[in-house]
C-alpha cells in the first residue's frame, strides 16, 4: 500500500503537501458528514447541495430539510445528516443576506467583482461549498472555509486566496512569470546567500530571524532563495536543473511560488535536452529509446500530414503531447519524469503502432507512398522511418541499409540523375556547335 | 470465366509539374475543372468504373506530384501498374523534353516484366492554349520511336478528347493485364519445378 503511494508520488513531478505549519486537517467526522446518505440521494436537488442557490432556493431547501427531519427516525444517520445540513443551509442563507447588503462583497453579483485581475492573476470567484477539501489561502496560509468564506482562485496558476486577502497579494501569477521567462532556472540551486538577500524573505520581504532553537527560514531548492514559512510550505517538487544535469528525479522542497511555476510548466516543452546535456542520451537507455521513437514518429508524421484519410480521422491529434511528434529536441519536465518511470516509451510505442498500422496496412494511398528498394527490387514496401531503411540525403530515395552497404553507399538514383544531367548538357553543347 | 471477375486497372499519370495531370483526372472522373493551381503532394488516387467490351472494370487512377520537392514521399504505387500515362504541356517545350526521364524512372521503379511492351500513352495537354510549342507531328515522331505509343491531344479545361484518351488507356491496361495472365499460364509448372528441386535437395541431404 505504502509502496503504491510512493510510486504514484514518483510519477508526478510535483507533490504538494499542505503546509507543515498550518494545522488544518479536516477531522474524520467531518469527512463522513460530507457524504450524502443513500436514501436521501433523490432529495439532492431540493436540498440545494453543491449548487449555487438564490435566497429563495435556500429558504425552500430549509423548509424541505425540516420536513425530512420530522419524517426520519430519531438518532438515524439520515436525521443526523439532515440536522447538520440544515445548519449549513441557514449559515449560507445568512451569508447570502449579508452579501446582498454589502455592495463590495464578491457574493453580490451585481457589484461585478466576480472576476478580478491582480498581479497577472485572473482571479475568479469560487462558489461557496464547492469542494469537500478546504484549500489553503496562498496569501495568509489560513484554511479557506469554503462554506462561509468567499474565496478566489486564479484560472491560470491555481492561486487561491480569501476575499479579504485579495487586496494584499504579493506573488505574481506563475503563468505570467513562466511565459515571460520562457525557460527553467538551469543552475542547480543557485544560492546567493542570506546576506545578499538582506535577511528578508524573497517573496513577502519579512525579516528572517536566525534563531538557534527554532529556525523558520526555508530554502527553495529550485531558485536557491530563502523564504519565510508563509511563502515556503516545504512542498516538494522535482527540480528541472537536477534532472537535466544529473538525471536526479528526487523531489526537493521548494517555495510556493516556485511550486506554482513548476506546476504550470510541467507539460510545456521547455527543455532542449539535445543542447543542454546531449550526453544524457548515451547514459540513460530509456531516454535513448524515447529519442529513437520520436525520430520514427517524425518520419511517420510526414505521411499522416499529407494523407486525406488520416486528416479526416484526426489521427495526428490522437497524441496528447503534440510536441513529441512535431519536433525532436524539446522535452517537457513531465516527459522526462515519464521516461524515467517507463510510461513515455510505452506510450510512444503505442502511437507508433497505431500510426504504422494506418500507413502500412489500412491506407492504400499511404502504402503507395512507400518506397521499393531499387537495389534488391524486393516487393516489400519500405518506409523511410523504419530502422532498416537508408534514406539518401540528396534525392530522398529509400533503400535497405544492407543493400546500400553492398553498393558502397552510392545512391543509384543520384547516379542516374547525374548521368541524365550530363547527357543533357552534352546534347545542348552539340546543338550549339 | 474471367469476365465475371472484378477487374482493377491501375493507371499512373506522370509528367512535369503544372502540365495538368490532376486536372485531366478530375475532368475525367468528376467532370470538373478549376483554373486554380494547387500542387499535388505525394500522390493520391481516384477510382472510376468503366465498361469495356461488356466488361465492367474499375480504374484506379494515380495522380502524382510533378514537383521535385514533393517527391520525397515514395513511389511504391508504381508497382503493379497496368498502364502509364505520360502528360506534357503543348505550350511548354521543357515538359516535352523531360518525358524520356519520366518514362525511364517509371520503368525502373515499376520494374514491369517486359519493359519494351509495357503500355504507355502520351497526352499533349492544354491544346486550347496558344501559342503551341510542340507540334503534333513532333510528338507523334517521339511516340513512334517508343514502340508506337498512342498519342492524344487533350484539353482538360474544355474536356476535349479526355474521355477518348482514358478509354484507350483503359483498353491498353486491360490488354496488358490479360497478357500478363497468359504469361503465367504459359508456365504453369514454374513454381512446382523449384519446389521439387528443393525437396530433392532435402532428400539428398537426408540420405547423406
Amino acid at each position: 500500500m505504502s509502496n503504491n503511494k510512493n510510486k504514484d508520488d514518483n510519477n508526478r513531478p510535483i507533490t504538494s503537501s499542505p503546509a507543515s505549519t498550518v494545522s488544518g486537517k479536516t477531522s474524520v467526522s467531518e469527512d463522513v458528514d460530507q457524504s450524502l446518505p443513500n436514501n436521501l440521494v433523490c432529495e439532492e436537488l431540493q436540498l440545494a447541495i453543491n449548487k449555487e442557490a438564490s435566497e429563495n432556493d435556500l429558504t425552500q431547501a430549509i423548509n424541505r430539510c425540516k420536513e425530512l427531519i420530522l419524517e426520519n427516525f430519531e438518532c438515524s444517520i439520515e436525521r443526523k445528516w439532515l440536522v447538520r445540513h440544515l445548519i449549513e443551509l441557514r449559515l449560507r442563507k445568512q451569508e447570502h443576506r449579508e452579501a446582498m447588503a454589502d455592495p463590495q462583497h464578491p457574493g453580490n453579483k451585481s457589484s461585478g467583482v466576480s472576476n478580478r485581475t491582480i498581479k497577472g492573476h485572473h482571479l475568479k470567484l469560487q462558489p461557496l461549498l464547492k469542494t469537500a477539501t478546504h484549500p489553503y489561502c496562498d496569501h495568509c496560509t489560513g484554511t479557506i472555509w469554503s462554506v462561509v468564506q468567499a474565496w478566489y482562485m486564479c484560472d491560470d496558476c491555481g492561486y487561491c486566496c480569501h476575499y479579504k486577502c485579495m487586496s494584499s497579494i504579493v506573488r505574481e501569477c506563475a503563468h505570467v512569470v513562466a511565459c515571460e521567462r520562457g525557460q527553467y532556472e538551469l543552475r542547480i540551486c543557485p544560492e546567493i546567500g542570506m546576506a545578499e538577500q538582506k535577511y528578508l524573505c524573497a517573496e513577502c520581504g519579512t525579516q528572517l530571524v536566525l534563531n538557534k532553537e527554532w529556525s523558520d527560514i526555508r530554502r527553495c531548492d529550485y531558485n536557491g532563495l530563502y523564504y519565510c514559512s508563509a511563502c515556503h510550505w516545504n512542498s516538494s517538487a522535482i527540480i528541472p536543473a537536477r534532472v537535466i544535469h544529473n538525471w536526479d528525479l528526487d523531489p526537493r522542497s521548494v517555495s510556493q511560488s516556485s511550486l506554482q511555476i513548476l506546476k504550470v510548466t510541467a507539460d510545456r516543452p521547455l527543455i532542449n535536452l539535445e543542447k543542454l546535456n546531449p550526453q544524457l542520451f548515451t547514459r540513460i537507455q530509456e531516454l535513448n529509446l524515447v529519442k529513437r521513437l520520436r525520430k520514427e514518429l517524425q518520419g511517420i508524421r510526414k505521411y499522416l500530414l499529407v494523407c486525406r484519410r488520416a486528416n479526416e480521422e484526426h489521427l495526428i491529434w490522437k497524441c496528447d503531447r503534440p510536441h513529441l511528434i512535431e519536433n525532436l529536441d524539446m522535452y517537457s519536465l513531465q516527459d522526462l519524469v515519464d521516461t524515467h518511470s517507463g510510461d513515455l516509451p510505452s506510450k510512444l510505442h503505442n502511437f507508433v503502432d497505431i500510426y504504422t498500422k494506418h500507413i502500412k496496412v489500412d491506407c492504400e494511398v499511404c502504402k503507395g507512398r512507400g518506397h521499393i528498394c531499387e537495389v534488391c527490387k524486393n516487393e516489400e514496401v519500405l518506409f523511410p522511418f523504419v530502422i532498416s531503411a537508408f534514406v539518401c540525403q540528396n534525392c530522398k530515395a529509400v533503400f535497405h541499409k544492407s543493400c546500400m552497404e553492398r553498393k558502397n553507399n552510392e545512391c543509384p538514383r543520384c547516379l542516374r540523375i547525374r548521368k541524365r544531367f550530363e547527357s543533357e548538357l552534352e546534347s545542348i553543347n552539340d546543338e550549339d556547335k | 470465366m474471367a469476365s465475371n471477375k472484378k477487374v482493377l486497372l491501375k493507371v499512373i499519370i506522370l509528367g512535369d509539374s503544372s502540365v495538368g495531370k490532376t486536372s485531366l483526372m478530375n475532368q475525367y472522373v468528376n467532370r470538373k475543372f478549376s483554373n486554380q493551381y494547387k500542387a499535388t503532394i505525394g500522390a493520391d488516387f481516384l477510382t472510376k468504373e468503366v465498361t469495356i467490351d461488356d466488361r465492367t472494370v474499375t480504374m484506379q487512377i494515380w495522380d502524382t506530384a510533378g514537383q521535385e520537392r514533393f517527391q520525397s514521399l515514395g513511389v511504391a504505387f508504381y508497382r503493379g501498374a497496368d498502364c502509364c500515362v505520360l502528360v506534357f504541356d503543348v505550350t511548354a517545350p521543357n515538359t516535352f523534353k523531360s518525358l524520356d526521364s519520366w518514362r525511364d524512372e517509371f520503368l525502373i521503379q515499376a520494374a514491369p516484366r517486359e519493359p519494351d511492351n509495357f503500355p504507355f500513352v502520351l497526352l499533349g495537354n492544354k491544346v486550347d492554349l496558344e501559342p503551341r510549342a510542340i507540334s503534333a507531328k513532333r510528338a507523334q515522331q517521339w511516340c513512334q520511336a517508343k514502340n508506337n505509343m498512342p498519342y492524344f491531344e487533350t484539353s482538360a479545361k474544355e474536356g476535349l478528347n479526355v474521355e477518348q484518351a482514358f478509354l484507350a488507356i483503359a483498353k491498353n491496361a486491360l490488354a496488358q493485364q490479360n497478357q500478363s495472365v497468359d504469361l503465367y499460364n504459359e508456365f504453369p509448372d514454374q513454381i512446382k519445378l523449384t519446389n521439387t528441386q528443393k525437396s530433392n535437395g532435402g532428400g539428398d541431404s537426408c540420405a547423406c
